[in-house]
C-alpha cells in the first residue's frame, strides 16, 4: 500500500476512534433510551459499516493510553479515566477487532461494556467477561493473559496431566488380556443392570414442565436469601465468618431494595422476623438488617415505590414500620430534610398510619425552625399521645407561622385536653383564622366557662360577621355546646339582618347550622322563622335543620 | 421475526439434512422436507436481503439473532451445529426466487458429500448453478483467545487453580472471583465447541489428589448437563463456576477425614456434614455479592440435599432444589463414583455410577436431570470399558451422537491388532450393524478406562502457546 492511502486510511481510522469514544461519552452521559446517544451509535455503525466493507475488517492495537492502526497512533486521550485505551488496557485487552456485518446493535453493545466499565470492578467482573457474555459475531479481542491475569499455566501442570495419562492407561492396559483365562486376574465382568435407553426419553410433561422450570428460574437473590436464612436458623454464633456473614444479609437486603422487589424484600425480612420469634436469631435481627442498608436516597426510592399501588404500599408501610421500631431517627431526618415536599407528605402518612413514632424522638424537630418540620413534628406528636411533649407544643401555639400555630391547637386538644385550656381560650384570640377556628373546635371538646366568655368576646369583635364562615360556624358551635339554650340570642342578633351593615348570608348559614344542633324551644323558633326567610339558601338549610330536629 | 419462527426455520434446515442422508431427492418424505424449508424460507424472503441461519460459539443464529436451544430441540440444533463446523461454514444465506430444485441440491450435499469444506460446498453449489444460496465463512479466523483456548488447556487451568486454592491457603484467601472466572469460561467455550473432549478428559481421575480432579470434572459434567438444558452462555458460566467451587467446604475440614482409608465413624461424618454450610461461609467471606457468587453458595450449600429434601445440611425454609444444585448434585454424585478410592474396596464402572444414578432419580435425584444426564452420557458413559460381541476390549471414547442410539457409543480398541482403532458402534453395514457390546467389565478394579488417548500430548499442543504473559 502506498504511503499516501496508509495516511488516509488512518485517518479514517482515527475519526472512528474519535466517534467511538463520543459514543462511549454519549452512552455515559444520557439515560439509555436517549436520542443523542443513539444519534451517535448510529453515525459510528455507518462509518464503520463503510469501512468494514471496503477493507473487510479492522483490527486496532490496545496499548496503555492509544489505541494503534498498524503502526500508527489512531486514538489518544489525556484523560485516563475516559481513555477507552486505558480502559481495555487495564482488564488486559490487548487487540480489538471489528468484522463486517457489524451493525448499530452490535456496536452499542460493545460501546455500552466500555461505557460501564467502572462499575464492573465492583462485582469483580471486567470487560473480559463481559465481552465474553456478550458473545459478539462481528468483534474479536485479544487478551494479555486469557486465563490468570498475570500468571501462567505452568508446563508442570500440563507435565503432570501427561504422566498421570500414562500412568493410568498403563494401569488399564489390556492389550495383552485374554479376557476368559485373566477374567479372574484384571477384569471383572460386570452384570447387566438393565438400563434401557428408552428409560432416558422425557414424557411430553416432564420435557414441558422442565423447560418452564429453565425458564422461570428463581433469581439468584431468592435462592441466596433463602440459604442465608437456613444459615441464620443453624449456624453457629460468634465464628470467624460473622462478619461476612452480616455482609452478605445486608447485601441481600440492599439488592432487593436497589431492584425494588418489595415483595421479595418484605418476604425476606417476614422470614427474619419469623426466626427472630423462634428465637433461632437476635430480637430486632430484621430491623437492624433493613435499617443498617438502607440509606436516606434508598429509603427515599422506597417511599415513592408506595405510590406504585395499594399492594406496594402495604409493603413499604411494613418496611416503614420496621424501621421506625428499630431507629427512627433516620425517617424523621428524612422527613425533616428531604427537599421533595410529596416525598415529605407520604412519608409523614406512613408515620401516622403506622407505629407511633416515641415522643423523645419528636422533640428535637419540635423545636426545628423550619415550620414544615415544626408542623410535621406536631402532627405526628398528636399520633403519639405522649404527654412529655405537651410543654413543647404549648410553646408552638405562639410560633410565629400560623400553619404551626394551628397545628399546636390541634395536638394540644389531642394530648392534653382540658389541662390546656388557658392556652387554648388564648388561641381563641389569634390573629389566624385558621388557628381560631382549630381553637373554637378544641373548645366545643374541652371547654369551660373561661371559654364561652371568650367566644363571646370574639362575637362581639366589629369583624366578626365578615370573618370565614368555617371559623363563624365553629364559634356557634363551640358557644351552643358550651351555654346552650344562652347562646340562642347573641347567635341570632349576630346573624340578624341589617341595612346599614349587611350581615354576610354566611353567617345566618352557619347560625341555622349551629342552632340546628340545639334541641331546644328558642332554637326551634329561630329555625321556624329562618325557614321563611326570602333568602333561599337560609330557608332551605333552615328547613333541613327542623326535619332532623323533627317534630 | 419471533423466536419461534427461528426456531422453526433452523429445526426445518436440520430435519431436511438429516432426512437427506437417509432419503433420495425423488422420495416423498425428502420432497416434503424440502418444500417445507422452502416454503419457510420463501414466506420470509420479501426483498433483496437473504434470509441467513449461521452458527457461532455452537449456537445457531437465525437473521442475526441468536435461537435458544430447549431441551426438546438440543439435538436437532447439536447436529447442525456440527454440520457446520464439519463444513467449516459460518452461514447459509438464502435469497429470494430460492427453488426447491436448489434447496434439494444443497441437502443432498450437505449431508452426503464425504470431503468437507466450504470451498467443495461453494464449487458444488455453482456447479449446478444454485444461485439462491450463498455460503459464507467465518468472518474472523481469531476470536478471543481465551475463548479458543484448548480443551486440554482450559482442564489444565482448572486443576491448576483447584490445586493453587488447596495448596496455598493464603492464596484462596486472596481468591480472585476474575480469575476464577476466566478459568471457567474457558471451559465453558470448550463445551460449547466440543463438549465430549472435556468429558474425556474428565475420565483421567487421579491427578494427584481427589479434590483437585473432582472440582473440575463436576464443573465440566455441570456444565455439558447444562447445555443440554438449554441454558445461556451467561448461565453456563455462572454454574461452571459453582460447579467449581461446590466442595470449598472439604478445605476447612481436617485432611485425616477427607482421606480416611475406612468408613468414617459417627464423629467424622457428623463433621464431614458440615462442610456444605463450611463452604457457603467461606464463599461469602471471599467473594463479593453479585448473580454468579450468590448461586455458587446456594450451589455449595446445596450439594448434598436430595431432591426429596432429604440429605443434608438439614434445612427448614427451603421447600426444594435449585436447578444448579440438582445438576451439580448428579455430577458430584456420578465423579466421585466413578473415581477410584482409597476406602472402597470395589471401585464402580460408569455403567454402573449411571445405574445408581437412575435408580434413585425421584428420591435422590431430580428425575428429568437424570434422564437428561444419561442421554449425554448414554448407556456406557465415556471411560466404559466393554467386551464387543466380536470379543475384542475396547473403552468408549465419545458418547452416541444427538438423536442417535443411547447404547451404541464410539469406541477406542484397547487390545490386539485393532488397538487404538476408534469405532463407531452405531456404524452399519448393509443396515446391520457391525459390532455391539457383550459386556461391561472392570479393568484392574479401576472403574474405568481414560477416554483420552497420550497422543492428546505428542505433538506438543499441550505446551504450545500456553504461558502466554
Amino acid at each position: 500500500m502506498k504511503q499516501a492511502e496508509v495516511d488516509s486510511t488512518s485517518k479514517r481510522v482515527s475519526a472512528i476512534c474519535a466517534l467511538m469514544h463520543r459514543a462511549y461519552r454519549d452512552l455515559r452521559f444520557y439515560p439509555q433510551e436517549h436520542p443523542v446517544p443513539k444519534e451517535t451509535v448510529h453515525l459510528l455503525a455507518e462509518l464503520l459499516a463503510r469501512f468494514l466493507t471496503e477493507e473487510g475488517s479492522l483490527v486496532l492495537g490496545v496499548e496503555e493510553d492509544q489505541l494503534v492502526f498498524g503502526e500508527e497512533v489512531v486514538y489518544a486521550h489525556a484523560e485516563s479515566r475516559d481513555n477507552l485505551a486505558f480502559i481495555m488496557f487495564r482488564d488486559g485487552l490487548r487487540a480489538v477487532s471489528f468484522h463486517s456485518g457489524l451493525d448499530a446493535d452490535e456496536i452499542e453493545a460493545f460501546v455500552r461494556c466500555l461505557a460501564h466499565a467502572d462499575d464492573l470492578l465492583s462485582n469483580e467482573q471486567d470487560l473480559l467477561t463481559v465481552f465474553w457474555e456478550q458473545d459478539f459475531v462481528h468483534v474479536d479481542y485479544e487478551a494479555a493473559d486469557p486465563f490468570f491475569q498475570g500468571g501462567v499455566l505452568r508446563e508442570e501442570t500440563i507435565d503432570t496431566l501427561r504422566e498421570t495419562v500414562l500412568r493410568r492407561l498403563e494401569e488399564t492396559d489390556l492389550s495383552l488380556v485374554d479376557l476368559k483365562a485373566d477374567a479372574a486376574l484384571q477384569l471383572t465382568l460386570v452384570p447387566h443392570l438393565g438400563t434401557r435407553p428408552q428409560d432416558f426419553v422425557l414424557t411430553s410433561q416432564e420435557l414441558q414442565d422442565s423447560e418452564l422450570r429453565v425458564d422461570g428460574m428463581a433469581s439468584a437473590l431468592d435462592d441466596f436469601a433463602l440459604v442465608l436464612l437456613e444459615l441464620l436458623a443453624n449456624r453457629d454464633k460468634g465464628t470467624e465468618s460473622d462478619n461476612a456473614f452480616s455482609a452478605a444479609m445486608t447485601a441481600v437486603v440492599g439488592s432487593y431494595l436497589g431492584a425494588a422487589d418489595l415483595e421479595g424484600l418484605c418476604l425476606f425480612l417476614e422470614r427474619v422476623q419469623c426466626l427472630e420469634s423462634s428465637r433461632e436469631c437476635a430480637e430486632g435481627t430484621a430491623g437492624q438488617l433493613l435499617t443498617h442498608t438502607v440509606s436516606s436516597d434508598g429509603l427515599a426510592d422506597l417511599i415513592r415505590a408506595g405510590d406504585r399501588g395499594a399492594a406496594d404500599h402495604t409493603r413499604v408501610q411494613e418496611l416503614i414500620d420496621l424501621v421506625g421500631s428499630c431507629d427512627c431517627s433516620v425517617l424523621l431526618d428524612l422527613l425533616a430534610d428531604s427537599e421533595e415536599r410529596n416525598l415529605r407528605k407520604s412519608l409523614l402518612s406512613f408515620l401516622q398510619t403506622g407505629e407511633h413514632v416515641p415522643g423523645r424522638e419528636l422533640l428535637p424537630l419540635l423545636g426545628d425552625p423550619r415550620w414544615f418540620v415544626a408542623r410535621n413534628a406536631l402532627q405526628l406528636a398528636r399520633v403519639s399521645h405522649d404527654r412529655l411533649l405537651i410543654p413543647s407544643v404549648e410553646r408552638l401555639t405562639a410560633h410565629e407561622d400560623p400553619r404551626v400555630r394551628r397545628e399546636a391547637v390541634r395536638t394540644l386538644d389531642a394530648l392534653a385536653g382540658a389541662e390546656a385550656l388557658p392556652t387554648l381560650t388564648r388561641s381563641l384570640a389569634d390573629s389566624d383564622s385558621a388557628v381560631r377556628t382549630a381553637a373554637a373546635r378544641s373548645s366545643l371538646r374541652q371547654g369551660g366557662s373561661g371559654q364561652e366568655t371568650a367566644l363571646v368576646e370574639q362575637m362581639k369583635n366589629r369583624d366578626f360577621a365578615n370573618r370565614p364562615g368555617e371559623e363563624v360556624e365553629a364559634m356557634f358551635l363551640a358557644l351552643i355546646s358550651l351555654a346552650k339554650e344562652r347562646a340562642v340570642p347573641t347567635i341570632s342578633k349576630l346573624s340578624r339582618r341589617r341595612f346599614l351593615h349587611p350581615t354576610p348570608v354566611a353567617v345566618r348559614l352557619a347560625a341555622v347550622s349551629a342552632l340546628g344542633t340545639l334541641p331546644s324551644p328558642a332554637a326551634r323558633r329561630f329555625l321556624d322563622e329562618a325557614a321563611r326567610s326570602g333568602e333561599e339558601s337560609v330557608r332551605l338549610a333552615a328547613k333541613k335543620a327542623l326535619v332532623r330536629q323533627g317534630p | 421475526m419471533s423466536q419461534q419462527v427461528e426456531q422453526d426455520l433452523a429445526l426445518s434446515l436440520a430435519a431436511a439434512v438429516r432426512t437427506a442422508a437417509y432419503y433420495d431427492p425423488d422420495n416423498g418424505v425428502m420432497r416434503q422436507s424440502v418444500a417445507l424449508l422452502v416454503r419457510l424460507l420463501s414466506g420470509r424472503l420479501r426483498s433483496e436481503s437473504p434470509m441467513t441461519i449461521a452458527v457461532h460459539s455452537h449456537c445457531v443464529f437465525v437473521q442475526k439473532a441468536r435461537v435458544r436451544s430447549t431441551i426438546a430441540t438440543f439435538p436437532r440444533f447439536a447436529q447442525l451445529v456440527d454440520l457446520y463446523g464439519s463444513w467449516g461454514i459460518q452461514t447459509l444465506s438464502f435469497f429470494q426466487g430460492l427453488t426447491e430444485e436448489e434447496a434439494m441440491h444443497l441437502l443432498m450435499v450437505l449431508a452426503r458429500e464425504k470431503e468437507r469444506s466450504a470451498d467443495i460446498l461453494a464449487a458444488s453449489l455453482r456447479k449446478t448453478e444454485t444461485v439462491h444460496i450463498q455460503v459464507d465463512l467465518p468472518e474472523s479466523a481469531g476470536g478471543a483467545p481465551h475463548a479458543k483456548a484448548a480443551s486440554l488447556e482450559a482442564y489444565a487451568g482448572c486443576l491448576q487453580i483447584a490445586k493453587d486454592m488447596q495448596s496455598q491457603p493464603a492464596a484462596t484467601q486472596e481468591m480472585s472471583l476474575r480469575h476464577l472466572r476466566h478459568v471457567t469460561q474457558a471451559v465453558v467455550d470448550q463445551v460449547l465447541s466440543d463438549p465430549h473432549s472435556l468429558i474425556a478428559l474428565s475420565t483421567i481421575k487421579d491427578f494427584d489428589d481427589y479434590l483437585i480432579s473432582h472440582s473440575t470434572n463436576v464443573a465440566i459434567l455441570s456444565v455439558v448437563l447444562g447445555q443440554r438444558l438449554g441454558l445461556s452462555k451467561t448461565q453456563l458460566g455462572e454454574l461452571c463456576l459453582a460447579a467449581f467451587l461446590h466442595d470449598t467446604g472439604k478445605l476447612e475440614i481436617e485432611a485425616d477425614i477427607l482421606t480416611q482409608p475406612r468408613d468414617l465413624s459417627e464423629q467424622e461424618w457428623h463433621e464431614m456434614e458440615r462442610h456444605p454450610a463450611l463452604g457457603t461461609e467461606v464463599l461469602l467471606s471471599q467473594l463479593r455479592p453479585g448473580v454468579s457468587s450468590m448461586r455458587a453458595a446456594v450451589v455449595a450449600f446445596e450439594h448434598h440435599l436430595r431432591y426429596d429434601m432429604a440429605g443434608y445440611p438439614k434445612t427448614w425454609i427451603k421447600k426444594e432444589i435449585t436447578l444448579f444444585g440438582g445438576i451439580v448434585s448428579i455430577a458430584d454424585v456420578y465423579d466421585a463414583m466413578t473415581t477410584a478410592r482409597v476406602y472402597r474396596t470395589r471401585n464402580f464402572t460408569p455403567y454402573e455410577a449411571l445405574d445408581y444414578l437412575i435408580k434413585n432419580a425421584g428420591t435422590c435425584f431430580d428425575p428429568v436431570l437424570v434422564k437428561l444426564f444419561a442421554q449425554m452420557m448414554g448407556v456406557y458413559p465415556l471411560g466404559t470399558v466393554v467386551e464387543l460381541t466380536n470379543g475384542e476390549l475396547a473403552a468408549v471414547v465419545r458418547p452416541p451422537a444427538p438423536g442417535g442410539p443411547l447404547d451404541r457409543p464410539q469406541v477406542r480398541i484397547l487390545q490386539g491388532e485393532g488397538s487404538d482403532l476408534l469405532i463407531d458402534l452405531d456404524e452399519r453395514v448393509s443396515g446391520v450393524h457391525v459390532c455391539s457390546i457383550k459386556n461391561v467389565v472392570n479393568p484392574s478394579n479401576r472403574g474405568l478406562a481414560p477416554a483420552v488417548s497420550v497422543s492428546l500430548f505428542a505433538d506438543g499442543q499441550a505446551t504450545k502457546d500456553v504461558g502466554c504473559t
